[in-house]
């Protein structure tokens, strides 16, 4: 069974294939997301974030960041 | 500035004051795309409560998943610039800040619509963190061995934020711009869709620049990263569902019919984890392969990477911004 995804009109098929069925996930289903703020969780259901997770994210040393690099605005009003 | 502190005001507030009249032209015209939404024309009386409060989570806390990446963008720009790599990857890489940048006020604005009655605390605002070790410094006295660890560690970012992450955010957003019954979520969705499709594949281009340009050990270790990242991602993108209750099945996201319960540009837990695997399988993995990644063995070796047990959680650590 082979996955796919494609938008057929109004809907969009999402097609979960069995490739994926090997090894284990990396933690229980039970267990907490850790990027999700405490006050509102236990009633609202919160978002995926398909990016990076911030849970492996080593204690930062706000001194020793690089500083930012900015894009630089184009001033062209 | 002056005026209430920022915690006072509810950070995502902050975030969003006015500064200066050349400051916002600037903004406007480097960040803003037409059409832009109309954030004040949201009617509030439309809608319950509950709803627009579930909503406005959702999208707040996607504008710090965006704020975030501008954050790892503008550290991967200032490495690869050390690295002296090529402007053309410098300069494709700058778009995605001005992006992200757009993403992140779409997504705020957004939220501050739909739930205008949030609290200091509901629109609280997280410092945001890499996900990953910063950058090796550069040794001036071995400068070709800095910028190979320099060129590892932007490769490491860029699958992991823009092959991975990015490419799974696509079809995300296209269901989200399917099942939104309001026209303000499904603009905002349908302007960061746009965006999203270029990172993807940028994030695959420039790993094709990269990546043949390491060693043994920075291959390695980016094989190593592809099963952590891919650990993670499955950890906070399907929550409780498995690939296990998934697999086989075909879920079908369908736009509303008319009369159907509003939407506010939300899915569930089940959704997000049916795109993210179809997505893992017909999309991701065969990208990677042309790379030298193996993917399927990242995936199945995903279990050594489980979620850090600290005392304190990234989240608890994290500050706002003041």
């Amino acid at each position: 069974m082979s996955a796919r995804i494609e938008r057929r009109g109004r809907t969009l098929g999402v097609m979960v294939g069995s490739a994926l069925l090997v090894g284990a996930a990396a933690c229980g289903p039970d267990e907490l997301r850790v990027n999700v703020p405490a006050e509102p969780v236990e009633t609202i259901n919160v978002p995926p974030d398909p990016r990076p997770v911030e849970e492996e994210a080593p204690a930062p040393d706000e001194d020793e960041r690089p500083p930012r690099v900015n894009p630089g605005p184009t001033d062209d009003e | 500035m002056s005026g209430p502190s920022n915690e006072a005001r509810g950070d995502a507030e902050a975030l969003l004051t006015p500064t200066t009249t050349k400051l916002g032209s600037m903004h406007r015209n480097q960040v803003h795309r037409a059409p832009w939404p109309d954030f004040d024309a949201f009617d509030v009386a439309r809608y319950d409560v509950e709803l627009r409060r579930h909503a406005a989570w959702h999208w707040i806390s996607r504008a710090q998943a965006e704020h975030g990446s501008v954050h790892q963008f503008s550290a991967v720009t200032h490495a690869l610039t050390e690295a002296r790599a090529p402007v053309e990857l410098l300069g494709a890489l700058a778009r995605l800040l001005t992006d992200e940048v757009r993403h992140v006020e779409l997504c705020a604005r957004a939220a501050k619509a739909f739930y205008p009655e949030g609290d200091a605390a509901f629109f609280r605002w997280r410092t945001p963190r890499a996900p990953w070790p910063d950058a090796p410094s550069v040794d001036a006295d071995r400068r070709e061995e800095s910028e190979l660890r320099l060129r590892g560690w932007a490769a490491r970012a860029i699958l992991t934020a823009c092959a991975l992450g990015e490419t799974l955010s696509e079809p995300m957003l296209e269901a989200i711009v399917l099942v939104a019954t309001d026209p303000l979520p499904r603009a905002c969705a349908e302007q960061i869709l746009k965006d999203e499709r270029f990172h993807g594949r940028f994030g695959f281009e420039a790993l094709a620049v990269l990546v043949p340009t390491l060693d043994d050990a920075e291959r390695d270790a980016l094989q190593t990263q592809l099963s952590r990242a891919l650990a993670g991602f499955e950890r906070t993108t399907c929550g409780k569902v498995r690939v296990e209750d998934l697999a086989g099945r075909e879920l079908e996201i369908t736009a509303p019919e008319p009369g159907a319960p509003p939407n506010l540009g939300t899915l569930t837990e089940e959704e997000f984890a049916a795109i993210f695997y179809a997505t893992l399988e017909a999309r991701i993995f065969p990208a990677l392969e042309p790379l030298g990644l193996d993917p399927m063995r990242a995936w199945a070796e995903r279990g050594r990477f489980p979620a850090a047990r600290r005392e304190a959680s990234a989240e608890a650590r994290a500050t706002t911004a003041d």
